[in-house]
C-alpha cells in the first residue's frame, strides 16, 4: 500500500507509484477503487491499456519531457470486472526515484454530462443545422400535420435512402397510390424516373442542385398532374421528395420552360454548328493549299515517271545492257511509267474538265438521297473485296438540293473513293445524311466497329491520288455553294459535306419529294402506323403527325424524336442514341432535357403511363413506341 | 515470433466513422446508431505479419474528433506510432481537414506512420471522384489511402494492416 498518500473523498483521486519497469509498485486504496485493481506488481499497460505501446515515450519523458502527461476522459474497463468508467489520468516523472507517479480520478459523471451535450450538439450538426424549433413544431403538431398538408395543400412527402429505396412516405395511408410503397425502389413507384438514378444520386451527394420536375402524371387512372421536388436529406444520405398537385401556373411555367429548353438546345446546336463551320473553313484553307499543291504533286509524279523512262532508255542504248532479262524489265517499267503519266495527265484533264463543267453548272433540284444510294451501291462490291463494310444509313427523307445531279454523283463517288482508299481492311465506312437548318449534311465516317482504339485509316500516301480525289470533291461541293470538312478523329476519319437546300425547299419546307422511299421504311406519307391500339400517322414531308385522326402540335424536336422512335419501333432506343439523334452529347443537362422532351411528347400523345401507353419507358434502357 | 505493441490514433471529424471502423476491425460488427465518443476509448487487436516474422498489437485510440477542444486532443496524440485519418465520403469538408490533423499529429510524433481512409463508401455508387480527392492529400503525405466502409467492411482490414506494416518497421 501507499499509505503516505492522503485520501481525498471529494476528489476521488487515487495515487500509485510506477517502478522503472513500468509495473505498479504500490498504490493508495482509492487508486485500487478508482482503477479497479487488486494486485501490485502488475504491468502498467495491463492495468491501464492506455499506456500500452507508449512505453518508449514514457521512458523518454525523463530526458526529453514533458515531466507530466495528463489524459482526460480515458474510458476505462476495470480489470476487477466492475462497471466501465471514465478516468482523468496524469502520469508524472518521479523526480526522486526512477519511476513515475500516477494519479487517477473518476470523472464518469462529468463525462456523461459532456457526452449528452456533445451528442445533442453533434446530432444537430449532423442534421445540417436544423433549427431545434422545427423538431418542437413537428413534435407538437404530430403526424397529423402531414395529413393536413395533404388534405389542404395536396402535399406529399417521401424519403428515400442513398440507394433510392423508399424509407417513408406521407400521408401514412397511401391514399393516391393505393399500395404500400416503403421498401420499394423509387423508380419502381415512379417509372418516369427510370434512367435518372445517376442524376438523383448526384443530388444525394450534393454534386447536383435540388431538382424540380413539374407536371408529371403519377397514376395513369387519375388525370392529376404533380410537381416533384428532389432535395438532399439533411439527416442522412438520401433524398426528401416533395410531391405537390400541379396548379395551372405550373403548367404554363412548364410550357415556358419547355420552350426555353428547346431554345437552349437550338442555341447549343447553333454554337456547335458554327464551331464546325469554323473548323471546316480552316480545313478549306488547307485544302486550297492542297489544290495548288496538287498540280505540283502531279508534275512531280510525272517527272519521276519520266526519269524512270529516261534511265531505262539510257541503259538500253548502251551495248553492255543487251541481256534479254534486263531488256524485258526495261520495257515493262517504261510501259508502266507511260501508263502512269497517262493517268496523271488524265487527272489534270479531269480537274480541268470538271472546272469547265462547274462553270456552266445546270442547276435542278437533286435528290441527295438517291445520288448517295447509287454511289454507295456502285462501290459496295469493290469495298467488300477490300474487306471493308460500306454502309448507308439515311434515316430521313431529304429535301432536294439545287445542283447538277451528274456532277454531284461524281463528287459523292470521289468522296467514297477517298474513304475507301484510306480505310484499312475490316474498317467500316458509314454514309449518312440529314437535314440541319437550311443544310443537307452528308457524313462519311471511317471507323472500326467495336474497337474504338484501333486505327481505321492508313497513313496518307505520298502520291497525289488522295489530294486529287478530295480536290475533286471540294470543287464539286464548293460550286454548289457548300462546304467540305475533313475531320481526322482519334482513330478514324470523318468527311462532312454541307450542301444548301434548294431555294424552294428553304422557303416551303413542305416540298414533296419522292414518297416511294418512305414506304420502304414503313412510313409512307399517309401510311398509318398502329401503335398501342391507336393509329399514328406521320407525314414526314410536312412534319406533321396525327394520332387517332387528331393532329398533334409538335415542336421540331418532339417531331424528330417521334419519327425516330417510329422508325425503330421494333426495338428499345437508349438515352444515348436518342440524344445523338437530337444532336446532343450525353450530359446531365441533355439527359434532363430528353426527360422533359419525352414527358412533353407523352403529354401530347395523351400518354400517361409507360406500361400501357404509346411511348414506353424501358427502365434503365430507354424508350420505345408500343405497337 | 516477437510481439510488439504500437499506439495508433484514429483522427478525423466527428461522425466520420472512426468508432465504427474500430468496431468493424476489432469485433467485425457495425451499428447504424450514432453515439458520440467522449475522451478516448482504447481497443487492441493483434495483427500477425508473417513476412516480418512479427506480431503487432495495435493499441487503437478512438478519439473524439472535432468534439472537443484541440489543446486537449494533442495530449492524446503523444507517443503515437501511427494514425488512421478518416474522412466521410459524403462530407467534403471532412476530407480537407485531414491535412490539419496530419500536421498536428506528425508535429507531436515526428515520423509517425499515416494511413488515410475515406469511409462510408457504401453510400456512393461510384468511387472514382472520391478516390482522386483523397489520393491528392494522401500523396502529399506520401501515405497509402483506402476507400472503406465500416458498414460493409470493405477496405477496413486493408487499412489497418497497412498501418500495422508501417508501424512494425519503425
Ligand atoms: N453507411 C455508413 N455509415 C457509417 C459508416 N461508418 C460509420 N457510419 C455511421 O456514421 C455515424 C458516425 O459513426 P461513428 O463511428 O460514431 O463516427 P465517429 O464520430 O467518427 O466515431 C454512425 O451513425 C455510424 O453508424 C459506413 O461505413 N457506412
Ligand atoms: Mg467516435
Amino acid at each position: 500500500m501507499y499509505p503516505s498518500f492522503p485520501l481525498s473523498k471529494e476528489n476521488e483521486t487515487g495515487l500509485a507509484r510506477i517502478d522503472a519497469d513500468l509495473r505498479l509498485q504500490d498504490y493508495s486504496p482509492f487508486f485500487a477503487q478508482v482503477v479497479g485493481v487488486t494486485t501490485p506488481g502488475l504491468p502498467l499497460a495491463e492495468v491501464l491499456p492506455v499506456f500500452a505501446g507508449v512505453e518508449d515515450w514514457l521512458r523518454q519523458m525523463r530526458q526529453r519531457g514533458p515531466r507530466i502527461w495528463e489524459l482526460r476522459f480515458v474510458h476505462h474497463i476495470p480489470p476487477d470486472g466492475s462497471e466501465p468508467r471514465y478516468l482523468d489520468l496524469s502520469i508524472a516523472v518521479d523526480e526522486t526515484g526512477e519511476g513515475w507517479h500516477l494519479s487517477a480520478r473518476d470523472v464518469t459523471a462529468a463525462a456523461e454530462r459532456l457526452h449528452q451535450e456533445v451528442q445533442r450538439f453533434n446530432d444537430i450538426r449532423i442534421r445540417g443545422h436544423q433549427p431545434p424549433a422545427a423538431h418542437h413544431l413537428m413534435r407538437r403538431l404530430g403526424p397529423g400535420i402531414l395529413v393536413a398538408l395533404w388534405e389542404h395543400l395536396g402535399l406529399m412527402l417521401a424519403v428515400v435512402d442513398a440507394n433510392l429505396i423508399i424509407e417513408a412516405v406521407t400521408p401514412p395511408t397511401t391514399m393516391t397510390l393505393q399500395r404500400p410503397l416503403i421498401g420499394l425502389p423509387l423508380t419502381e413507384v415512379l417509372p418516369t424516373l427510370a434512367g435518372l438514378e445517376g442524376e438523383l444520386q448526384r443530388i444525394v451527394r450534393g454534386e447536383a442542385a435540388p431538382w424540380r420536375l413539374p407536371g408529371l402524371q403519377l397514376d395513369p387512372e387519375l388525370p392529376q398532374h404533380w410537381d416533384i421536388l428532389f432535395i438532399p436529406r439533411t439527416d442522412a444520405a438520401g433524398l426528401l421528395i416533395i410531391v405537390q398537385r400541379t396548379v395551372n401556373e405550373t403548367l404554363i411555367e412548364q410550357e415556358l420552360r419547355q420552350q426555353r429548353n428547346e431554345l437552349t438546345l437550338l442555341h447549343k446546336e447553333l454554337e456547335a454548328q458554327a464551331m464546325a463551320l469554323r473548323t471546316a473553313n480552316e480545313r478549306l484553307v488547307n485544302l486550297d493549299r492542297e489544290r495548288r499543291a496538287l498540280m505540283a504533286l502531279i508534275v512531280g509524279d510525272i517527272k519521276s515517271a519520266l526519269s524512270v523512262i529516261g534511265g531505262y532508255s539510257e541503259w538500253l542504248t548502251r551495248p553492255a545492257s543487251t541481256a534479254i532479262a534486263f531488256q524485258q524489265e526495261a520495257v515493262v517499267s517504261i510501259r508502266e511509267a507511260v501508263a502512269q503519266i497517262d493517268r496523271l495527265l488524265d487527272r489534270v484533264m479531269t480537274i480541268e474538265r470538271l472546272e469547265n463543267k462547274l462553270v456552266q453548272l445546270q442547276r435542278t433540284p437533286c435528290d441527295v438521297h438517291l445520288l448517295l444510294e447509287e454511289a454507295v451501291v456502285m462501290r459496295q462490291e469493290h469495298a467488300r473485296m477490300q474487306h471493308l463494310d460500306l454502309q448507308i444509313e439515311l434515316p430521313e427523307r431529304l429535301p432536294p438540293v439545287s445542283g447538277d445531279a451528274q456532277v454531284l454523283a461524281e463528287g459523292f463517288g470521289r468522296l467514297l473513293d477517298y474513304a475507301i482508299g484510306r480505310a484499312i481492311p475490316s474498317a467500316r465506312i458509314e454514309v449518312s445524311s440529314r437535314v440541319w437548318k437550311e443544310w443537307v449534311l452528308v457524313e462519311v465516317t471511317v471507323g472500326i466497329p467495336g474497337r474504338p482504339e484501333q486505327a481505321a485509316v492508313k497513313a496518307l500516301p505520298s502520291s497525289s491520288q488522295h489530294v486529287f480525289e478530295l480536290t475533286q470533291v471540294r470543287l464539286v461541293v464548293e460550286s454548289h455553294d457548300g462546304h467540305l470538312a475533313l475531320e481526322e478523329t482519334k482513330n478514324g476519319l470523318q468527311l462532312v459535306v454541307w450542301l444548301p437546300l434548294a431555294g424552294e425547299a428553304k422557303d416551303r419546307s413542305n416540298v414533296t419529294v419522292d414518297r416511294g422511299k418512305d414506304d420502304a421504311m414503313g412510313l409512307g406519307q399517309y401510311e398509318p402506323l398502329v401503335v398501342a391500339g391507336g393509329t399514328l400517322r406521320l407525314d414526314r414531308t410536312r412534319r406533321q403527325a396525327w394520332l387517332y385522326e387528331r393532329p398533334l402540335l409538335l415542336t421540331p424536336l418532339e417531331y424528330r424524336l417521334l419519327v425516330y422512335l417510329a422508325q425503330h419501333r421494333d426495338r428499345v432506343i437508349g438515352h444515348k442514341e436518342l440524344l445523338a439523334v437530337l444532336g446532343h452529347e450525353e450530359g446531365e443537362m441533355s439527359l434532363n432535357h430528353l426527360r422533359v422532351l419525352i414527358a412533353r411528347l407523352r403529354n401530347k400523345l395523351g400518354d400517361s403511363e409507360e406500361a400501357s401507353g404509346i411511348l414506353r419507358t424501358v427502365r434503365g434502357v430507354g424508350y420505345t413506341l408500343a405497337s | 515470433m516477437p510481439v510488439i505493441q504500437r499506439k495508433i490514433c484514429l483522427l478525423g471529424e466527428f461522425a466520420v466513422g472512426k468508432t465504427s471502423l474500430i468496431r468493424r476491425f476489432v469485433h467485425n460488427r457495425f451499428e447504424a446508431d450514432y453515439l458520440a465518443t467522449i475522451g478516448v476509448h482504447i481497443s487492441r487487436k493483434e495483427v500477425v505479419l508473417p513476412e516480418h516474422d512479427t506480431t503487432v498489437v495495435l493499441v487503437l485510440w478512438d478519439l473524439s474528433g472535432g468534439e472537443m477542444a484541440s489543446s486537449l486532443e494533442e495530449a492524446y496524440y503523444r507517443g503515437g506510432a501511427g494514425a488512421l485519418l478518416v474522412a466521410d465520403v459524403l462530407r467534403p469538408d471532412t476530407v480537407a481537414v485531414l491535412n490539419t490533423y496530419a500536421m498536428t499529429y506528425t508535429r507531436i510524433n515526428p515520423g509517425a506512420a499515416l494511413v488515410f481512409a475515406c469511409n462510408k463508401m457504401d453510400l456512393v455508387p461510384d468511387e472514382t471522384p472520391y478516390r482522386l480527392k483523397l489520393a491528392e492529400i494522401a500523396q502529399r503525405w506520401r501515405a497509402p489511402f483506402f476507400l472503406t466502409s465500416a458498414r460493409d467492411g470493405r477496405g477496413v482490414e486493408d487499412a489497418f494492416r497497412a498501418l500495422a506494416y508501417l508501424v512494425a518497421r519503425r
